[in-house]
């Protein structure tokens, strides 16, 4: 097992790990560890063991053979202790061994307490290997066992069975806990081979730098005893060496060959198209593209390999992959002839060839394991860009829905314009007419000779100040009294006659005059109601001009009573049965823009009335609190506004009604607070429960001056 | 016992057309005008101490402080004026106001503004002649301002003497 | 919609200064003839006078409902002149039951038929339909169209009530009058309709109730007149009235060439209930005209009709609702105030008082011509003919006349009082359309009825005798 390609999960690496950084030090030549192997077993098959392990390790290490677990365990807690004890009773550290141990080199009384271990006071000793033997009983319990001792967790195990099946190691296999398997009988020296190779292993690992590595490794920290074969010998290599190796093989075969060279961008194969060669990298780098339907993919770069078309061999000879120089790059070119010459000739070139297929395809199989983590990365960013996408989109479609809606209201103030614009002209002359109308009537009336009474019916109807119903009410029943007649009553009433002396003298003249009383009486109210009227739609007109002003720049006298009163004329019909109070106080005419101020008044005042749902009262406060300022306060007595929404309220795109677009909403306070910002003014609002109030404050001097500019 | 009509309407130039578009009515029926809510309730008032029987109710929506549609739903409430007919005369009543009139007031009718003087009067006389069957009144008072053909049969129904 | 939970009030009339007076003046004079002797009147003859006089002054003031004093005298007449009276008094006295009786008279279940009848025309529409159907001939120009409009309402009139018909046919002439300028035209037609459904129903004893009356009263005095007998007797006069009231209407009021355009459809009920009706009114007027074929009296005839209708569920519970009640109880007081006077000796009384012969026959024939037609102007001709038809039958056996013919002659006259808006209900239809003003439904009712009038008291009565029908 190569420890490099554990992977970092693995609990026992990480654990030796730690324990060797936070343990230990940088070792020195005057401290080295004790270092002990045990035997668990039971004779015969404990002699056999410890005789091939004493010829294995020789005195690297002591042996100690224990018959089972709990007395390794013992052992170790003893040895453990000692440092304690060393002081005062040096004490053999076999005296607690049992003295079964077999043949030469086992722990016998005259070899315990080596001196150099036992002068090694405080430094307790390390356990490299474990040889347990499978008559234990049940190997997972007994290296559970083992393991409660922190110093046995780091040692290799080595099995040695005579049993054909186990089912007693899940639960080290899972825990990596077993390294070696040996089956009984062994060959000789297999046991004491394998147990040098762990030792050296293990000392590499936990005490790096141990000088009795020296003892067991040669100068390439690779284990003395190695395998024979040139496949494992050559994956131990780096990619130059075994190409060198390869090159030289082939070339002991086929003599010198010669190097090209090229320069970066040549294509040294082509995706599906045949290949008879392969190319011997030496130096440089080689890039493998893959055209795809989105577009060229340069797929491997690191991770080419120095054999460049050996992979193609495995295709029917058609290559999977462009394969391009990126860099100057020298090569040796190979027919298959030529390769395959080279490969009967010479095993080298076998052995090394395959292990720079190994080697290649591993590399490879890497890239694209780490490609497969990187598009799984990717297509969660991918996701997480998706969501924060669509929650744009469905802002933006937010905001241009309240845009279209603020638009549809420019368009629909650019109408009223162009209608306030066309009404001007019969609107006036309504009003002319209206007052030609009375004037001529009374000419005419006058020109008569019955025309008094219908005159002055008619006067008396057009001057009548307006009164209560019931007080008219009143006036006929008074009539009737007097009369006692109802229907002349009635009559004399819309004839405008409310005196009964006038009321008897009337209807003395008889029914010709009466008549023309009621027709003058009728004329008269039809002539008043002419001209209040036409004085009305002529007073909505005006509003609907001043409020629909066009912008341009700022102008000087603008009377902010004037653009509420018309504001309020115009939004009437949206505050229904809304109470509205004005508490207007002395205000200096502002420099402005009026059509602007009136947008800021119509969205508080709708912002207002929708708060209060149709019902309810909105106070206007008007007040100059300084000679440089005139303050707009409006104020109503809806439900308020909560803390967390009112310090948004006035930002854009903000509504209190989720997913409605309503006119005044979302975007009004905003409109409103930017047209009183541009104003150079200030706006904000306080709310309760029950009260909730717009400040509007506005300079005087208008506008700062380069804004008017 | 005459009957009479009610015409709620807060404009006074509105209330005065309404009025004189309705005169042809005056000499059979009584017509009153009312200016606000508790006027029109001092009206129904007057005539029933007058023993004349309020038979239809015009109504503008938009009042002050109130709604039209708000008076007709309170005249249900009283005896003297449940069975009242009841017509809307507005410009301005919304959707929402004019289900309500209809659902919970049981509104008969709906003139829009600018009324047509016909259109005025022919509803005003057909929602005459409907109160006068509905209760089973006696038409001859009436008949010059209701819808004659339709109280026949009820004349019918009376024997000669 | 909601619907009103509220009741309609039942309100009582104010009564107005006329019915004041009435109630006093009623009081007045049914205590005076209780408390003060009079000469030659047995007591019972007294009470009898008293409830006679109640009756006079209730039903000319209408203090209270016509019906209503007439089962007030059905109610007094048990309690005072009956042998169930409180204080049991002197002299003959009829049982009780007889006077109940007058509600079941046989001329009350001719009524009932009769009613039925023209209940179920209106029903099955029976009465437009043949309106249509009669008007064609006379459709084009005005004068024609008003004849007859005028023809139609008669015939219709013959069988159902006066006011029923007249607004059957105001219904039918309402758009033609909408359609008319503003003008005498409109004066004639709208008097057209109540000036021939007044004299169509002079022309049978269903027509209107003073005949039923008459009729019940000579039947009391085993003078009975058959249904086809009483037609023989009316329309002749009926006819003449009718065209004579064309003639002043149309010269008066209807230019030749007014414009007058009437379509009618005619669209008859062809169900089976609606032949079935069709069959049993048929039947019964065939029946009722044929008495003296098969002598069986119209009464019982009129009383099949309701049987059959009933039986075969043509008609139901909701039609015999729907009848005209008080006007069958206004005539059943009519019948019980004369059953009370005959019994009570009040009529010999009446006769003792004054020596009647002494008078010229036709002089009495006039005045009580004039009474009728007078008193039936003002007040109900029922209640008129309930007073008169009592007194004139109890002076006619006295004098050289067929008692029959006084009676029919009262009757007649009370159906020609039209010159008053209060005189009928279909000139209260009338004057209540706006069309008619009481200055011109006076001048024609008062030549019309005057000229009924002077034919009933002078010509009739020797007409009848030339003709050898009494």
């Amino acid at each position: 097992m190569n420890p490099t390609e554990r992977s970092p999960e693995q609990p026992r690496e990480r654990a030796g790990g730690a324990h060797a950084a936070a343990s230990h030090g940088p070792i020195t030549d005057g401290e080295l560890t004790p270092l002990v192997v045990f035997v668990v077993a039971t004779e015969p098959l404990a002699g056999a063991v410890a005789a091939e392990l004493r010829d294995g390790i020789g005195d690297l290490a002591e042996l100690r053979v224990v018959a089972d677990t709990d007395e390794a365990v013992r052992s170790l807690a003893s040895t453990a202790a000692r440092p304690h004890a060393a002081a005062s009773t040096p004490e053999p550290a076999g005296g607690d061994l049992p003295s079964t141990a077999p043949g030469g080199g086992g722990p016998s009384p005259t070899d315990e307490g080596v001196p150099s271990l036992e002068g090694d006071a405080g430094e307790p000793p390390a356990v490299p290997l474990l040889v347990l033997g499978s008559d234990v009983g049940r190997v997972d319990a007994a290296i559970g066992a083992l393991d409660a001792v922190p110093e046995l967790t780091s040692a290799a195990t080595l099995l040695i069975t005579d049993r054909h099946v186990h089912d007693d190691l899940a639960d080290a296999v899972d825990r990596d806990r077993l390294d070696g398997i040996i089956a009984v009988p062994w060959t000789a020296g297999t046991l004491g081979g394998h147990a040098r190779s762990q030792l050296a292993r293990w000392l590499s690992y936990h005490r790096a730098g141990d000088p009795r590595s020296a003892q067991l490794v040669d100068e390439r920290s690779r284990p003395l005893q190695l395998p024979d074969s040139a496949l494992l010998r050559d994956l131990e290599l780096s990619p130059t060496e075994v190409s060198t190796n390869l090159l030289a093989g082939i070339e002991r075969v086929l003599g010198p060959r010669p190097r090209l060279r090229l320069p970066p961008g040549v294509r040294l194969t082509h995706q599906e198209v045949g290949l008879d060669a392969v190319f011997v990298i030496l130096s440089g780098s080689v890039a493998l593209e893959r055209s795809t339907r989105v577009g060229d993919l340069r797929l491997h770069h690191g991770s080419t390999g120095p054999v460049v078309g050996l992979l193609s061999l495995a295709q029917q000879r058609r290559a999977y992959f462009t394969a391009r120089t990126t860099t100057d790059v020298e090569l040796v070119h190979l027919t298959l002839e030529q390769l395959d010459r080279a490969l009967r000739s010479e095993p080298e070139v076998v052995g090394a060839m395959a292990a720079l297929s190994i080697r290649a395809l591993a590399d490879r199989l890497r890239r694209a394991e780490q490609l497969q983590v990187e598009k799984v990365e990717l297509n969660r960013e991918l996701d997480d860009e998706r969501r924060r996408l669509a929650g744009a989109l469905k802002e933006l479609e937010q905001a241009r829905l309240e845009l279209v809606e603020q638009a549809r209201f420019v368009t629909l103030g650019e109408m009223a314009a162009g209608i306030a614009h066309e009404l001007n002209n019969p609107v006036s002359a309504l009003r002319r007419a209206a007052s030609y109308v009375g004037d001529d009537l009374e000419r005419l009336l006058a020109s008569h000779p019955d025309g008094e009474v219908a005159r002055e019916a008619m006067i008396t109807a057009r001057d009548r100040p307006a009164r209560t119903t019931a007080r008219e009410r009143a006036v006929r029943r008074e009539l009737e009294r007097a009369l006692g007649d109802r229907q002349l009553a009635h009559r004399l009433l819309a004839a405008g006659v409310e005196d009964p002396v006038q009321a008897r003298r009337l209807a003395d003249r008889g029914e010709a005059a009466l008549e023309l009383a009621e027709a003058g009486s009728g004329l008269g109210g039809a002539v008043r109601n002419l001209d209040v009227a036409s004085r009305r739609i002529a007073e909505l007109v005006t509003s609907l001009r001043a409020y629909a002003r066009p912008d341009g720049d700022p102008l000087e006298g603008v009377d902010v009573h004037a653009g509420l009163e018309d504001t309020l004329r115009l939004t009437a019909h949206r505050l229904g049965e809304i109470v509205v109070e004005r508490n207007y106080g002395d205000l200096p005419t502002v420099r402005a823009h009026p059509g602007q101020l009136d947008q800021v008044w119509t969205n508080l005042l709708v912002n207002a009335a929708e708060a209060l749902g149709g019902e309810g009262r909105i106070e206007i406060v008007t007040d100059a609190p300084d000679d440089e300022h005139v303050r707009v306060r409006i104020r109503d007595d809806g439900p308020g506004v909560e803390p967390e929404v009112l310090e948004r309220v006035f930002e854009p795109r903000f509504t209190t009604k989720q997913g409605t677009v309503r006119y005044g909403l979302g975007l009004g306070l905003a409109i409103a607070r930017r047209i009183v910002d541009h104003h150079g003014g200030g706006i904000a609002m306080v709310s309760s429960p029950g009260e909730t109030v717009v400040t509007v404050t506005l300079p005087v001097a208008g506008p700062p001056d380069e804004e008017a500019a | 016992m005459r009957l009479s009509v009610l015409i709620l309407e807060d404009e006074r130039p509105v209330r005065e057309a309404l009025a004189r578009d309705l005169a042809g009515f005056a000499d059979v029926v009584r017509v009153e005008v009312a200016e606000d809510v508790p006027d029109a309730w001092q009206v129904v008032e007057e005539l029933d101490v007058d023993g004349d029987r309020l038979a239809l109710v015009l109504a503008d929506h938009r009042l002050p402080g109130t709604s039209g549609v708000e008076f007709l739903v309170q005249l249900l409430d009283d005896p003297r004026t449940a069975r009242a007919r009841k017509v809307l005369v507005t410009g301005q009543a919304d959707q929402q106001d004019t289900i309500r009139a209809v659902n919970e007031a049981g509104l008969d009718h709906y003139i829009a503004k600018p009324w047509d003087v016909d259109e005025l009067t022919e509803v005003v006389r057909d929602q005459l002649t409907e109160h006068v069957t509905e209760h089973r009144l006696d038409p001859l008072p009436h008949l010059r301002v209701l819808d004659a053909a339709r109280v026949m049969p009820l004349l019918r129904e009376r024997g000669d003497r | 919609m909601p619907a009103s939970t509220y009741r309609e009030r039942v309100e009582l009339a104010r009564p107005n200064r006329l019915q004041t007076v009435g109630l006093l003046l009623g009081a007045v004079v049914f205590v005076v003839p209780l408390v003060v002797d009079i000469p030659d009147l047995a007591p019972v003859g007294q009470r009898m006078l008293a409830i006679f006089l109640l009756a006079i002054v209730l039903w000319v003031t209408e203090a209270i409902p016509l019906v209503a004093t007439a089962v007030l005298v059905i109610l007094l007449e048990v309690l005072m002149v009956s042998d169930q009276a409180l204080v049991a008094v002197a002299g003959d006295t009829l049982a009780a039951d007889a006077y109940f009786a007058a509600l079941a008279d046989p001329v009350i279940m001719l009524f009932l038929g009769g009613f039925l009848i023209a209940d179920g025309a209106n029903k099955f529409a029976l009465d437009r339909n043949l309106a249509g159907v009669m008007l064609r001939p006379f459709a084009g120009r005005a004068r024609r169209t008003v004849l007859g409009l005028m023809a139609i309402t008669a015939v219709l009139s013959m069988f159902v009530s006066n006011t029923a018909t007249t607004a059957t046919m105001f219904a039918v002439v309402l758009p033609i009058l909408a359609a008319l300028p503003a003008g005498p035209a409109r004066t004639g037609l709208a008097l057209a309709i109540p000036v021939a459904a007044n004299v169509g129903g002079i022309g049978t004893p269903v027509g209107s109730p003073p005949n039923a009356i008459a009729l019940g009263a000579l039947e009391a005095q085993g003078e009975g007149v058959s249904f086809l007998g009483w037609m023989l007797l009316a329309v002749p006069l009926m006819l003449v009235v009718l065209l004579a009231s064309w003639w002043l209407l149309t010269r008066r009021y209807i230019a030749a060439d007014t414009p007058m355009q009437l379509e009618l459809s005619a669209e008859f009920d062809r169900s089976p209930a609606a032949i079935v009706f069709y069959v049993v009114a048929g039947g019964t007027v065939l029946l009722w005209l044929t008495e003296p074929l098969h002598g069986i009296s119209s009464s019982t005839v009129g009383f099949v009709p309701v049987v059959a209708l009933l039986a075969t569920g043509v008609m139901g519970g909701e039609d015999l609702k729907t009848l005209q009640w008080p006007v069958l109880w206004l005539v059943a007081g009519g019948i019980a105030l004369g059953a009370g006077i005959g019994a009570t000796g009040m009529d010999a009384w009446l006769i003792g008082l004054f020596a009647w012969d002494r008078l010229p026959l036709s002089l009495l024939l006039v005045m009580l011509v004039v009474v009728g037609l007078g008193l039936s102007t003002v007040i109900s001709n029922s209640a008129t003919a309930n007073l008169l038809v009592p007194l004139a039958l109890t002076l006619a056996v006295g004098l050289p006349i067929d008692v029959t013919a006084v009676g029919v002659m009262i009757a007649l006259s009370c159906a020609l009082a039209m010159a008053l808006p209060i005189s009928t209900p279909p000139n209260a239809v009338a004057y209540a359309t706006g069309e008619v003003d009481t200055r011109a439904m006076a001048s024609t009712g008062l030549a019309i009825g005057g000229f009924g009038a002077v034919l009933v008291a002078f010509v009739l009565p020797w007409l009848w005798d030339v003709l050898g029908l009494l």
